[in-house]
């Protein structure tokens, strides 16, 4: 790439970075990752569905299995940090759509789907 | 406005500046060159339907398609498809423009701290 594309990425990334949603962003981010009973609570629910699949690939599952998998799902689903980082992440998401756009206008071209890396699971 | 040098940046400003950027980029440049041509060549426009069509009436079972009726159909214009210059340029040029786009979008990516190509690409959100 040339080096003029490469200076103005790096400018348009520091641009990105400063946003409110992308801080943010990482607000939230680093603040789940800091919570320690938070970070218990979704390794004990790693550890379940883990130990789920095993039952149910053994055919040994029961319902207070099933059971505990569901409350801890929803222990995740509702803790504080875990709530307050999905909803910044899909802030961050919906603006990053934004740029996208824009970016795709002033090209002539779709950037998102240009740019997007070969097909894979998540974009952490 | 962009200032360069002081902490404020408009992200608005810099997404212009950087897309700017890309006309004087080889691969930008010859990708919208292949793709007018793409548009006004005829012929190219011609096999491109005849294939889309040919998609169209082959029923897909899994990942094949499995011709009901005219067999060969699809296969033929698959090959039409391959033997037209013009499209064969264009895919060129396109694979081409998004190697480097998706390069650029992980420098974008180390300096944001998250995949801002996916970002930009899904439609439904992130699973991270």
């Amino acid at each position: 790439m040339t080096e003029n594309v490469r200076q103005r990425a790096a400018q348009f990334a520091e641009a990105l970075r400063a946003t409110p949603s992308v801080r943010a962003y990482h607000t939230a981010q680093t603040e789940l990752e800091n919570d320690a009973a938070t970070q218990f609570l979704l390794l004990r629910f790693q550890a379940r569905q883990m130990e789920y699949r095993r039952k149910q690939s053994s055919g040994t599952l029961t319902e207070a299995d099933i059971a505990a998998v569901r409350q801890l799902q929803h222990e995740v689903s509702s803790a504080p940090r875990v709530v307050a980082f999905g909803g910044a992440q899909q802030a961050m998401f919906d603006f990053v759509q934004e740029v996208s756009a824009r970016l795709s206008e002033r090209l002539g071209v779709d950037f998102g789907v240009l740019a997007a890396p070969p097909r894979s699971g998540c974009c952490g | 406005m962009l200032r360069t040098g002081t902490s404020t940046l408009d992200w608005r400003a810099a997404a212009d500046d950087f897309a700017a950027a890309w006309r004087g980029e080889p691969e930008f440049v010859t990708f919208i060159a292949a793709q007018e041509r793409l548009e006004s060549d005829r012929e190219a426009q011609r096999v491109i339907r005849e294939w889309q069509e040919a998609q169209r009436t082959a029923q897909r079972f899994g990942g094949f398609f499995v011709e009901t009726s005219n067999p060969g159909r699809l296969r033929q214009a698959e090959q039409a498809l391959r033997a037209n210059s013009t499209v064969q340029h264009y895919l060129a040029a396109q694979e081409a423009l998004q190697t480097l786009l998706r390069e650029v979008a992980g420098l974008i990516s180390e300096q944001v701290g998250f995949n801002f190509g996916l970002a930009c690409a899904s439609a439904g959100g992130c699973c991270g």
